[in-house]
């Protein structure tokens, strides 16, 4: 990264940071918020494997919220996936096979012309992100957003998942397992 | 019979930071009563870390906050050290500072050069849809990029200190976990001259800014007296770190310059400060205990920093802070100057950077102390780049957690954006009709403050900006609304 300090690991190494690859994975969420943090536990696992290399040459950041420094690492990037919780209507989503939802897949995301900003506060969104590296750097690695749907519910204070959600979590982690291949 | 009154909303309910509206109160006569800036996401962190063990809070608290989780990992390791009844080993102190000031840098950047400077350079009339990141880049790339890289900076540092940039579970009582290494020392004093450089120009740009162009918003965002309060260093230095230790303490001062308090400890917080409830708002409202809700409101952050100190202690900061002091007085009313102080703040937090570099204990491998539970109640404190942040907790006889309380420095600057909010809507609202200009700089005002609401799901869902006019019968008279 552009200091000279952010490529680098530092001297209490978490584990979550692989640089150079090409690839890269974003997982984003509040990992004090049940299901809310389940984009920082793809992370986590994603990273577990490229320690144990099961994964080469990726790297994986996870994220508590997303912030403008990260588009020097998208820059850097030939492909991209953000990984992220969305809320839906459904009181438990993930939880019961019957309730027929769609397989996880991943969505092509391109930049957005982020035109709003939130006005009080320090939000960015992932297309906004993209569109941020476009106008820094000239360009921006093909990208993808893996959204994982949770339901409001299940995000009050806590560190475990509901167990639709940690379904979900090793299905998004297979997913992108398969995705990393396929670039490699 | 009271007057009939309308009410107008400002409503942003945002993805991650906590929920939060703006109301302004009108009276009959259309004149604007009074604002509220609510929050209404309830926190209930507090809660959730009863029972467990005293050890884990740091790591716990730091994922309070995607934006400032070093503040709450320091103020959090600072009373684990007072229940463990040690003195943490020098090295370990300097190197907790080091990450602080590496903290304060990288906030700081956020908020003027992408979050405020798109106001200053673009205007409060401007295209909302331009008035962003976006339309900085276009009129000033340069800046833009500075202001990323001057971010990079600080997070490397706390990157390569802590081994993540966010939720480093590195401080901890007792000292740290991992000393510095000589080649990451050599790393982060390497970035040093690129981040004073795009701080001197950032300066330069600001003041030419706030000569030329931004003398109503002096008046009009935030320009009220009240008291200021925060750490001292000995001599009244500029301090960040230190509680109640070594000369270091926390001081009160008022709009005239007289310290109505001086070397208070934290310990005894509950003893000169109160905190309010309103019911509109899930956010307290702290005050100087002895001088009550309305005299005893006080502002926090790097504007009140700067009013309470004598000097900073560095060449190049204290300049500035002479420079700011012939430009706002001696204590600085005007809260659109927190941006200024920001930038100050930030050659402040380099310059002493450097000197912790340049510290051959900086090396040090002892960095550690170790003792099991020797106290029970503890408060510790820092300074978070929003302003003084207090850790109280209660343990039992085997360190775990009975009782919490945490005061965050957003909190306590909430009575001074209650008012800053009011003086904008009084100066610039006129008639039943909303503006998209009176909304920016309603949104302006709070700013200035850069408050920090990270207490909440992020996965809520982004909604609109919404205004709402209300007449005193009940109809809506107006709305104004910003995907």
């Amino acid at each position: 990264m552009g200091t000279g300090l952010g490529g680098r690991r530092g001297n209490g190494a978490s584990g979550l940071r692989r640089h150079g690859a090409g690839r890269l994975v974003i997982g984003i969420g509040n990992s004090l918020r049940q299901d809310d943090g389940v984009g920082w536990r793809v992370a986590e696992v994603l990273a577990a494997r490229v320690e144990a290399g099961a994964l080469a040459q990726l790297e994986v950041l996870a994220v508590q919220q997303l912030t403008p420094e990260l588009v020097e690492p998208i820059a850097a990037a030939s492909a991209v996936v953000l990984v992220d919780a969305v809320i839906t209507a459904v009181p438990n989503p993930g939880a019961d096979a019957s309730l027929g939802l769609p397989p996880l897949h991943l969505d092509p995301l391109r930049p957005a012309s982020a035109s709003a900003r939130a006005p009080l506060t320090h939000h960015a969104t992932s297309a906004g992100l993209l569109s941020l590296t476009t106008a820094l750097h000239g360009t921006c690695p093909s990208a993808w957003q893996l959204l994982i749907p949770i339901a409001s519910a299940c995000t009050g204070f806590g560190e475990e998942l509901s167990p639709g959600t940690s379904a979900r979590l090793a299905e998004a982690v297979e997913l992108l397992t398969a995705w990393a291949h396929r670039h490699a | 019979m009271a007057p009939p009154r309308r009410t107008i909303t400002i409503d942003p309910v945002t993805r991650i930071e906590g929920h939060a509206k703006i109301t302004i109160q009108l009276d009959a006569a259309g004149a604007v009563e009074t604002a509220r800036f609510h929050v209404t996401e309830y926190r209930g962190f507090e809660k959730f870390c009863e029972g467990r063990p005293f050890t884990e809070m740091a790591a716990i608290t730091a994922r309070i906050c995607g934006i400032c989780p070093v503040s709450h990992l320091l103020a959090a390791a600072k009373t684990g050290d007072k229940i463990l009844a040690v003195t943490i080993p020098p090295t370990a102190e300097k190197l907790r500072r080091l990450m602080n000031l590496a903290q304060i840098t990288q906030s700081h950047a956020l908020s003027f050069f992408h979050l405020s400077s798109p106001d200053f350079l673009l205007g409060w009339d401007s295209d909302p849809a331009r008035r962003n990141v976006f339309g900085l880049i276009a009129a000033n790339p340069d800046l833009a990029r500075a202001g990323i890289r001057l971010r990079q900076f600080g997070q490397g540092v706390i990157e390569a200190l802590g081994g993540r940039k966010i939720h480093a579970a590195w401080s901890v009582p007792g000292g740290v976990r991992e000393p510095l290494g000589e080649e990451t020392r050599d790393r982060i004093s390497a970035g040093l001259p690129e981040a004073f450089a795009i701080t001197e120009r950032a300066l330069g740009l600001f003041k030419t800014l706030l000569d030329t162009q931004l003398g109503e918003e002096l008046e009009v965002f935030g320009s009220f007296p009240s008291l200021f309060l925060g750490l001292v260093g000995p001599g009244g230095l500029w301090e960040h770190h230190r509680g109640a230790e070594a000369g270091c303490g926390i001081r009160i001062v008022d709009s005239d310059g007289q310290i109505v308090a001086d070397g208070l400890r934290e310990d005894d917080y509950a003893s000169f400060l109160a905190e309010a409830v309103e019911p509109w708002s899930y956010l307290k409202f702290p005050y100087v205990r002895a001088l009550g809700p309305e005299a005893g409101s006080y502002r926090v952050g790097p504007l009140a920093r700067l009013n309470l100190c004598e000097r900073i202690g560095t060449e190049q900061a204290d300049r500035e802070l002479l420079e700011l002091r012939q430009r706002g007085g001696r204590v600085v009313t005007a809260s659109f100057l927190y941006h200024l102080a920001r930038l100050i703040e930030i050659l402040a937090c380099l310059e002493q950077m450097q000197q912790l570099l340049d510290d051959p204990t900086i090396t040090a491998t002892h960095v550690r102390a170790r003792a099991g539970v020797n106290a029970h109640e503890a408060v510790g404190v820092s300074e978070a780049p929003r302003g003084t942040l207090f850790h109280h907790y209660r343990v039992d006889e085997n360190g775990l957690i009975e009782a919490v309380n945490l005061i965050i420095a957003t909190g306590q600057n909430n009575g001074a954006m209650n008012r800053t909010v009011t003086q904008i809507a009084r100066h610039y609202l006129s008639g039943e009709r909303l503006t998209e200009g009176l909304l920016n700089r309603v949104e302006a005002g709070i700013r200035c403050f850069d408050p920090c609401l990270s207490c909440s799901t992020h996965a809520a869902g982004q909604m609109p900006l919404l205004v709402e006019l209300v007449g005193a019968d009940g109809q809506l008279r107006d709305v104004l609304r910003r995907d």
